[in-house]
C-alpha cells in the first residue's frame, strides 16, 4: 500500500509542478524596470477661488498664501497665476475640465469658492483633484473670520500637503526668533519675535537693549523659554506668547550661566546650562516645584540640551574629549542619568543637537575645517549627512512636521533665517524683515 | 460387369432408399410387428363374453317372518338387480371392447393391405428403376466414357490453355509488377519532390518567419526603451528613502498608445510611491508603439516594475 | 496686535530702566578725563598747541591722575586676546593681568567685571560657556596673583556682543577677547 500511495505522490507533485510553471499567464506578461525619475517638485495649479460675490473683500488673498506655503516646502511647483488664466478658472468639479490641465502637465488642481456669512464671517469650500486620474481627492468647506484669512490659507495648504505627501502639514505654525537691531550710535536692541511659518505678521513678544537668546517652545505652543541679559547677566525666563498681557516669570538667577534652556515633552521641566557650580553643566528644573537636579558632573562645558521626542534621552554638547562634540545620556525617573555617550566622530566640531519630531534624526552645528554647516545625524545606523553647503550656519531646528530644519545663516553680511529639506534636497531662504536675525524656533503644531 | 454395376446400382439405390427412408421403414416395421402380435392376441383368446347364472342360494324352508322374508326377498331381489346390471355393464363393456378391436383389427388389416400394396409397388417401381437405372447406367458409361475422352481432350486443351494463360498471367503479372513498381518509384519520387519542396517551403517560410520575429523583437526592445525613456521623464520620484520600494504596475494600451488602463498590481507599501509610479504612466500616455500593428500589438499589455535606485 | 503695541510700550521703558545700569559706567573721573582730552593720542608731543600742552607731556613727568586712567600704564590694557576655540592666556597678557592684580590687591576696594567674548563660529551657547571659560581665567591669574574674589565679577556674553562685526579672522580675533571694566577703583 504504501508503495502506491508514494508513486502517486511522487506523479501528483510532477503534475502540479507541470501545472503551475504553466499557470502563472503573469510571469510571462513583459515587464519594463523603471530605476530613474525626475526629482523635482509635483505641479500644482490652484486656480484663484472665486470670491466675487463678497460684500467685503477678504484682507489677503487665500490662494497667493497656499502657492507660496506649497511652493516654500519645495514639494510643490504652483503654476503660475497668469499661466492658470489661459487654462480656465473652475471653481467647483463641476466645471472642470481635465484634459486641459493634462495638457499642461499639471499633476493637481486645487479649486474653490469663498461666500460670506456674515460682516466678518466666511465659508471657504475648496476641491482637490488628481488631474491625470480625473478624480477628486477631497473636498472641504471651513467657516472663518477676517482675521483668520491667513491662518485659514495655511490650513487649506496643511490638508492639500497631507493628501498629496501623507504626511502633515506644517503650514499652519510660528516661528519665534531674535533679531538683533543696531540703532543710532550703534545702540544695539534685540527682540524676541515671533511670526507665522511664511514669516508673515511678526510680532515683537519682548524687546531689550541687552542680548536675549535661546528661545524655546513649550509643547503646547502657548510659552517661550528664553535668556535674557536684562540685569547685566543671563537670567531664564518663560513668558506667555498669545495671551493679552503676555505673562513673564523669571525661572532662574543663579550665579554664572544660566542658559540653554528647553521645554520637556510633557511640558513639566525645563533642562538647562548653569554654572553655579563652578563650571557648565545639565540641569533639570522641575517647573512646579522649582527642584533642581544636576545630570552631569564633568569639569568640561557640557551645554545645548535636546529633549528625545519620548522624554528618555537628552544629548547636549560637551568638550571633554577635547572639542565640542555631541553626547546622550539616558534619563529614568528617580534614578540618576546614565553615562553620557558620545555620538558624534566625524569633523572637529559638532554641537546643538536638535532632535526630529520623530526621534530618528539629530540636527546639529557642525564644523569641519572652519566651515560651520548644519548635518543631520541617522541614530538608526550613525550616518551624518551633511545639508548646508554654507560657512556660517547656525541653530538648526526641526518643522513639526519633520519635513524641514530651519536655521540661522549669513547672507550678504546679514543674519538671515533659511531651510533645508531633511533629505537635503530643497533649500529655502526666508524673507527677513529688518536687522540681524538668529535662532529661529519652530513651534509645535497648532493643537 | 454391367450386371454387377447394375446390381451395385440396384443395391445402391435400395440402400440409398433405406437411408432416405429410414424412420418410415422402421415405423412400418414396428407397426408390422405389433400388428403382427396384436392379431395373435386377439386371436380367440380373449374369452367370449357368456353369460353367467349365479348360482341362486337355495332357499331352505324355514318359518320366517313375512316381512322378513319380503326383506329377504327384496335382499335378493335386489342382489340380483346388482348382479344383473354389473352383469350387464359387462357385457355392455366386452362387447364394446370386441367391437373396438374389431374395428382395430379392421383397420390394420388395411393398414396392412395398403402396406403390401404399396411394397409390392414399391418394388414394381423398384424394378423399372432398376431397370431404368441400369438403361441408365449404360448411357451413362457410355457418355462417360466419351466424356472421359472428350474430358482428356478437354483437360489436354485447358491445361495447354491453362499453361499458356499462366503464362500470360505471370508475364502479366510480371509486367504489372513492373508498372507498379514504376509507378511507385515515380510517386515516390514525386512525394519526395514534394516534400522537399514542402520542406524548403517550410523551411523559407520559417526563415522569414525567424526574420520577421527578429525585426519585431529588435521594434519591440527599441520601443521598450523609449517607453521607458518617456515614462523616465515623467515619474516625479517623492522625497526621501526610495531604496527598497518597488512598485509594480499594470498597463493595457490601444492602438495608438493611449493607455486606457493602469493598476497597481503590486504595492511597495508607501502609497505615495505608488501614488507617483501611477501617475508617471498616466501622464506619459499615450506610449510610443511600432508602426507596424501586428508588432504593436505585442506591447499592448505589460507592466512596468518602479525600482529606484 | 494692539496688545503686542501695549505690552511693548510697557515692557520696552522697564527693559530700558534695566538695561540701563552698565557696567562700564566711570564715576567720578569725568572732569580729570577732560583735561586730557590731548593726551588721548597717548603720549605724542602734541603739535602747534598751547604751551601747558608741551610742558605737561613729556615722558618723565609723572601721571597726574589716576592710575587706571593713565594711557601709558599697562593698567590701560583692559582686553585680553584668545586664540579660536581656546581660553589659554597668551603671555603677551600675562604681564597686563599681573598689573591688574597688584592693584586690585593694592586697592581693596576695587571691584572688576570680567566679560568673556567669543567670535561668531559655532554655536551660541556653547559660546556663552566658552566666554565665561575665558573670564575664569583670567579670573583664576588674577586671583593667583593678589586679587581677591570678591573682587571679581565674571560674565559671558558670548558671540552676542561682538567688538568688530566682519566676517574674517580678524574681525573674530578682535572679537574673542575678555573685557576688564573697574567697576569700583
Amino acid at each position: 500500500m504504501k508503495s502506491v500511495t508514494k508513486k502517486h505522490l511522487g506523479s501528483f507533485l510532477m503534475m502540479l509542478a507541470l501545472w503551475l510553471s504553466v499557470a502563472t499567464p503573469a510571469s510571462a506578461v513583459l515587464t519594463i524596470q523603471i530605476t530613474k525619475g525626475v526629482d523635482g517638485a509635483q505641479p500644482i495649479a490652484v486656480v484663484p477661488f472665486a470670491t466675487d460675490k463678497l460684500k467685503t473683500a477678504l484682507p489677503y488673498d487665500l490662494v497667493s498664501i497656499i502657492n507660496n506655503d506649497l511652493a516654500r516646502s519645495g514639494r510643490f511647483s504652483p503654476m503660475p497665476a497668469k499661466d492658470i488664466k489661459t487654462i480656465g478658472s473652475p471653481h467647483d468639479g463641476g466645471t472642470v475640465r481635465f484634459a486641459d490641465w493634462r495638457l499642461v502637465n499639471m499633476d493637481y488642481l486645487l479649486v474653490g469658492r469663498v461666500r460670506q456669512t456674515g460682516a466678518i464671517n466666511y465659508e471657504v469650500q475648496f476641491q482637490l483633484f488628481d488631474v491625470f486620474k480625473g478624480e477628486q481627492l477631497t473636498g472641504i468647506s471651513y467657516p472663518f473670520v477676517a482675521s483668520d484669512t491667513r491662518r485659514m490659507a495655511h490650513r487649506i495648504s496643511d490638508i492639500v500637503y497631507q493628501k498629496l505627501t501623507g504626511q502633515r502639514g506644517a503650514f499652519d505654525t510660528s516661528i519665534a526668533y531674535v533679531t538683533a537691531l543696531t540703532g543710532l550710535n550703534n545702540k544695539r536692541q534685540f527682540r524676541l519675535n515671533i511670526a507665522d511659518s511664511d514669516g508673515f505678521n511678526e510680532q515683537t513678544i519682548l524687546e531689550s537693549s541687552k542680548p536675549l537668546m535661546s528661545p524655546s517652545w513649550s509643547p503646547d505652543g502657548q510659552q517661550l523659554a528664553y535668556v535674557s541679559f536684562e540685569a547685566g547677566r543671563p537670567q531664564i525666563f518663560v513668558q506667555q506668547v498669545f495671551s493679552a498681557n503676555g505673562q513673564r516669570q523669571r525661572v532662574t538667577d543663579f550665579s554664572g550661566l544660566n542658559g540653554a534652556p528647553i521645554w520637556s515633552p510633557d511640558g513639566k521641566h525645563l533642562a538647562m546650562t548653569l554654572s553655579k557650580s563652578g563650571n557648565p553643566e545639565i540641569y533639570l528644573y522641575e517647573l512646579a516645584t522649582k527642584q533642581l537636579t544636576q545630570l552631569t558632573k564633568h569639569p568640561a562645558i557640557d551645554t545645548e540640551p535636546s529633549w528625545s521626542p519620548d522624554g528618555k534621552q537628552l544629548v547636549f554638547t560637551s568638550d571633554r574629549g577635547g572639542k565640542a562634540q555631541l553626547y546622550m545620556m539616558r534619563l529614568a525617573r528617580n534614578k540618576p542619568a546614565s553615562r553620557p555617550r558620545r555620538l558624534t566622530f566625524e569633523g572637529d566640531y559638532n554641537a546643538r543637537a536638535a532632535f526630529s519630531p520623530d526621534g530618528k534624526l539629530l540636527a546639529m552645528v557642525h564644523g569641519n575645517r572652519g566651515r560651520f554647516q548644519i548635518a543631520v545625524l541617522d541614530l538608526s545606523n550613525n550616518t551624518l549627512q551633511v545639508l548646508t553647503d554654507s560657512r556660517l550656519d547656525e541653530s538648526p531646528s526641526f518643522a513639526p512636521n519633520g519635513s524641514m530644519i530651519i536655521y540661522a545663516t549669513n547672507r550678504n553680511n546679514r543674519g538671515v533665517l533659511a531651510a533645508v529639506s531633511v533629505d537635503g534636497r530643497v533649500h529655502q531662504r526666508i524673507e527677513v524683515q529688518q536687522g540681524d536675525v538668529r535662532e529661529p524656533a519652530w513651534s509645535p503644531l497648532s493643537q | 460387369m454391367l450386371a454387377y454395376l447394375l446390381s451395385r446400382h440396384t443395391e445402391n439405390y435400395m440402400a440409398s432408399l433405406i437411408r432416405n427412408n429410414v424412420t418410415a421403414v422402421v415405423f412400418s416395421l414396428a407397426v408390422h410387428a405389433l400388428l403382427i402380435f396384436l392379431l395373435v392376441a386377439s386371436f380367440d383368446w380373449a374369452p367370449k363374453p357368456q353369460l353367467k347364472v349365479n348360482n341362486p342360494n337355495i332357499v331352505k324352508a324355514v318359518a320366517v317372518d313375512a316381512s322378513k322374508v319380503k326383506a329377504e326377498l327384496d335382499k335378493l331381489k335386489r342382489a340380483e338387480e346388482r348382479k344383473r346390471k354389473k352383469d350387464k355393464d359387462r357385457v355392455a363393456k366386452l362387447k364394446r371392447e370386441e367391437q373396438n378391436l374389431k374395428k382395430k383389427r379392421a383397420a390394420e388389416e388395411k393398414r396392412l393391405a395398403d402396406l403390401k400394396k404399396k411394397r409390392i409397388a414399391e418394388q414394381k417401381q423398384r424394378k423399372t428403376e432398376q431397370e431404368n437405372l441400369a438403361k441408365l447406367k449404360k448411357q451413362q458409361a457410355a457418355l462417360k466414357k466419351k466424356q472421359a475422352a472428350d474430358d482428356k481432350k478437354r483437360k489436354a486443351a485447358e491445361k495447354k490453355r491453362q499453361l499458356e494463360k499462366a503464362r500470360q498471367a505471370k508475364l502479366k503479372k510480371e509486367q504489372d509488377a513492373i508498372k507498379k513498381k514504376q509507378a511507385l518509384a515515380k510517386k515516390k519520387r514525386e512525394a519526395e519532390k514534394k516534400q522537399r519542396q514542402k520542406e524548403l517551403a517550410q523551411q523559407l517560410a520559417a526563415e522569414e518567419q525567424a526574420q520577421a520575429d527578429k525585426l519585431a523583437q529588435r521594434e519591440i526592445d527599441k520601443y521598450q526603451v523609449l517607453i521607458r525613456q518617456k515614462i523616465e521623464r515623467n515619474w516625479l520620484k517623492p522625497p526621501g528613502e526610495l531604496k527598497s520600494l518597488i512598485s509594480i504596475v499594470e498597463v493595457r494600451l490601444i492602438p495608438g498608445g493611449d493607455v486606457i488602463d493602469v493598476s497597481i498590481v503590486r504595492t511597495s507599501g508607501n502609497l505615495v510611491y505608488d501614488r507617483s509610479a501611477e501617475r508617471a504612466v498616466r501622464k506619459a500616455s499615450p506610449l510610443p508603439l511600432p508602426q507596424d500593428p501586428v508588432v504593436a500589438a505585442k506591447l499592448f499589455n505589460f507592466k512596468f516594475e518602479f525600482k529606484a535606485e | 496686535m494692539n496688545h503686542k503695541l501695549l505690552l511693548a510700550a510697557i515692557l520696552l521703558p522697564a527693559v530700558m530702566l534695566t538695561g540701563c545700569e552698565t557696567l562700564g559706567g566711570q564715576d567720578g573721573g569725568d572732569v580729570v578725563v577732560e583735561d586730557r582730552g590731548t593726551q588721548v593720542d597717548g603720549g605724542q608731543s602734541a603739535d602747534g598747541s598751547d604751551g601747558a600742552t608741551s610742558s605737561g607731556a613729556q615722558a618723565g613727568t609723572a601721571f597726574q591722575g589716576h592710575p587706571l586712567d593713565n594711557p601709558q600704564s599697562i593698567l590701560s590694557s583692559r582686553v585680553i586676546y584668545f586664540d579660536f576655540d581656546s581660553a589659554s592666556i597668551r603671555n603677551e597678557d600675562r604681564a597686563a593681568i599681573k598689573a591688574h592684580a597688584e592693584y586690585l590687591s593694592q586697592h581693596s576696594g576695587a571691584s572688576v567685571v570680567l566679560e568673556g567674548h567669543t567670535d561668531e563660529r559655532g554655536s551660541r551657547e556653547y559660546n556663552i560657556a566658552l566666554g565665561e571659560r575665558r573670564a575664569k581665567a583670567v579670573r583664576q591669574l588674577l586671583l593667583f596673583q593678589g586679587a581677591v574674589a570678591s573682587q571679581i565679577q565674571t560674565v559671558s556674553y558670548g558671540e552676542e556682543t561682538p567688538a568688530a562685526i566682519g566676517h574674517d579672522e580678524d574681525s573674530w580675533q578682535q572679537n574673542r577677547r575678555v573685557e576688564i571694566t573697574y567697576k569700583t577703583r
